[in-house]
């Protein structure tokens, strides 16, 4: 327990989400207790009951824990088949199985290395202390490598460690996943698993800790608002996704070549499957299932519908008529962009933060993309990126109650807050575009970005794989 | 009498009508095939978040129906009229005359009369095999 007791204590003071979850759970309970008195009291089983209730009390919470099972799993359908098939569809016909099967190595290599070392890294929170800064505020250590601190009893919160591992887990898993949609249609299968690995570790759990791990983390201590992952997530997969678009270079024949979407179906079922994992992601980072967790909940929807609305009106002002794909993407770009922001904004901040997401994405898509002329094959920059920073920033002014936010500011104020946010935001930015740039390097310099440009003209499927995506 | 292999190039929405039009006639049979048309002056564009794509290829289907010749004109006519449809773009039908045919459900031929001598004598040699 060395290590995890302060892992739990970091977690459990983020104060203003669990405060009032924790007390609504113990009024939860002492309403339970009540009513299995008033039980026992009519039908006289004796009060061996009521001291049964008395003892749960003192071990994780039963309604957090079934919450935070469910909503790991869900943030785990994000990535398979999720995020899998949204990407899938997107490319042509003969690299659709190759994305498959890169973001299915990804879950698999992340679940290993997250439970080697990447949790430690990324929560252990050995010499930190609050305001001060050393290189315990921007990694963690290896005190808890191979998990072996994590117990049958050691708790985050009022969940088992277990649980809470695993959720930060499928985070863990989904953020490289995401970079996947840049490369895509290009990479070597080596070169993708190396790259992996090494952003992982240098870049992904450095990440984490310096946001989420408590106090006398970097972030944790400027007052960064980032609920679910707007900085850790998406703005670090987005900008890693530009890097990487840029240094491996354009696809053969882009973009005088036509690309088209092999199967605009599977998209949209990958984004309807986001969308409702992103339940998981989003009222899952309350870490409680109590009012942070519903009202998380309820703007997720809220801004991801309107995003939706807002590229599909976008698209059709601009072009002419309203598109699948640019709906879904308005979705997906909703959903990203509310991800700072679910705990802390409410249904108005969340309305705001979806039209902004849902017209600036399709902006940066479209039009920014075309001016620059990288190749991002799927836009992890455009959406994840740009929605990423609409999210983080808009969160420091929609988090003030006086704005419909459900965040209690104590002294801080909304210029500040804001400050707060970009200063984070640009850190994320050049901390992932830095290194990101530099493990690109090492890959191509061992064992090469790119495949040749015979294997790319016949598809990565059959050129990495041998198999097709379809026969017949 | 000889026989007409009558093509007709058409949109796919197309074949139903096609198909009952020339079963009036008593044309039971014809061969459909999907094939992609290029038409240099009327393109499609496709629009995928913000790539646009001309496609210059457009999905058709070659419908060939194999037709007495006295029946080729009127069948020709009513696929020019389901195919046309009011509207301006490219498509066609072609006559070619069949040198031999023979249909194996009732051995029943159409040809000219060398034709019909030759025929039976492969049919022979077929049946022999």
């Amino acid at each position: 327990m060395n290590t995890s007791t302060p892992v739990a204590q970091a977690v459990t003071s983020r104060p203003l989400r669990h405060s009032p979850v924790r007390l609504s759970s113990l009024t939860q309970i002492a309403a339970l207790a009540f009513l299995l008195l008033f039980a026992a009291a009519f039908l006289l089983p004796g009060l061996a009951l009521a001291e049964e209730a008395a003892a749960e009390a003192v071990g994780p919470d039963s309604g957090d824990t079934a919450w935070m099972l469910t909503a790991t799993a869900l943030v785990l359908l994000m990535t398979i088949p999720g995020l899998s098939l949204f990407y899938a569809g997107m490319v042509r016909q003969k690299n659709a199985l190759s994305v498959l099967m890169q973001c299915f190595a990804i879950t698999a290599l992340m679940s290993v290395l997250w439970m080697v070392y990447g949790y430690s890294l990324a929560f252990d929170t050995t010499g930190m202390e609050a305001g001060t800064v050393n290189l315990a505020s921007f990694v963690g250590g290896f005190g808890n490598a191979f998990m072996t601190n994590i117990t049958l009893d050691s708790l985050v919160g009022t969940i088992p460690e277990s649980v809470f591992a695993t959720f930060q887990m499928t985070f863990a898993i989904i953020t490289p996943a995401l970079i996947v949609g840049a490369f895509a249609e290009r990479m070597k299968f080596s070169a993708l698993l190396l790259f992996s690995v090494l952003w992982f570790t240098l870049v992904y759990a450095p990440m984490t800790h310096m946001v989420w791990s408590g106090d006398g983390a970097l972030m944790w201590d400027w007052g960064v608002l980032d609920f679910a992952g707007g900085t850790v997530v998406h703005i670090n997969a987005g900008i890693a996704g530009l890097v990487a678009a840029i240094m491996i270079g354009k696809r053969k024949g882009f973009p005088t070549t036509a690309m088209p979407p092999h199967s605009l179906t599977l998209t949209v079922i990958g984004a309807s499957l986001l969308w409702v994992g992103w339940f998981g992601f989003n009222a899952g980072s309350a870490v409680s299932a109590g009012s942070s967790a519903g009202m998380a909940m309820l703007v997720t929807q809220i801004a991801t519908a309107a995003a939706a609305l807002a590229w599909m009106f976008s698209e059709w002002g601009s072009h002419g008529k309203p598109s699948a794909l640019g709906i879904v993407s308005g979705a997906v770009a909703g959903l990203v962009a509310i991800t700072p922001a679910s705990g802390t904004v409410g249904p108005i901040g969340a309305l705001v933060i979806g039209l902004s997401a849902g017209v600036l994405c399709f902006l940066a898509s479209t039009k920014l993309k075309r001016a620059l002329g990288y190749d991002d094959s799927l836009d992890v920059f455009g959406v994840h990126a740009v929605g990423g920073i609409v999210g983080a920033v808009l969160t420091g002014v929609f988090a003030f109650p006086a704005l419909g936010g459900v965040w209690d500011p104590g002294e801080a104020t909304i210029g500040g807050q804001v400050w707060v946010q970009v200063k984070s935001v640009l850190f994320t930015v050049v901390f992932t575009g830095v290194l990101s740039a530099i493990i690109l390097k090492i890959v191509d310099l061992t064992v090469g970005l790119r495949v040749s440009a015979e294997q790319e003209t016949e598809g990565l499927d059959l050129s990495l794989h041998d198999e097709r995506a379809y026969n017949s | 009498m000889g026989l007409k292999l009558v093509t007709a190039v058409v949109r796919p929405h197309c074949l139903e009508d096609l198909r009952l039009a020339v079963a009036q006639m008593g044309v039971g049979t014809l061969t459909v095939t999907e094939v992609e048309l290029y038409e240099d002056r009327v393109g499609r564009t496709e629009y995928y978040r913000g790539n646009e794509y001309r496609q210059m290829w457009k999905h058709r289907l070659r419908v060939e129906l194999t037709v007495e010749e006295d029946l080729a004109e009127q069948v020709t006519e009513a696929v020019c009229n389901i195919a046309r449809a009011g509207r301006g773009e490219a498509g066609h039908v072609m006559w070619s005359k069949i040198g031999a045919a023979w249909d194996w459900r009732d051995n029943a031929s159409g040809t000219g009369q060398q034709e019909e001598e030759a025929l039976q004598n492969l049919l022979t040699v077929g049946g022999d095999t």
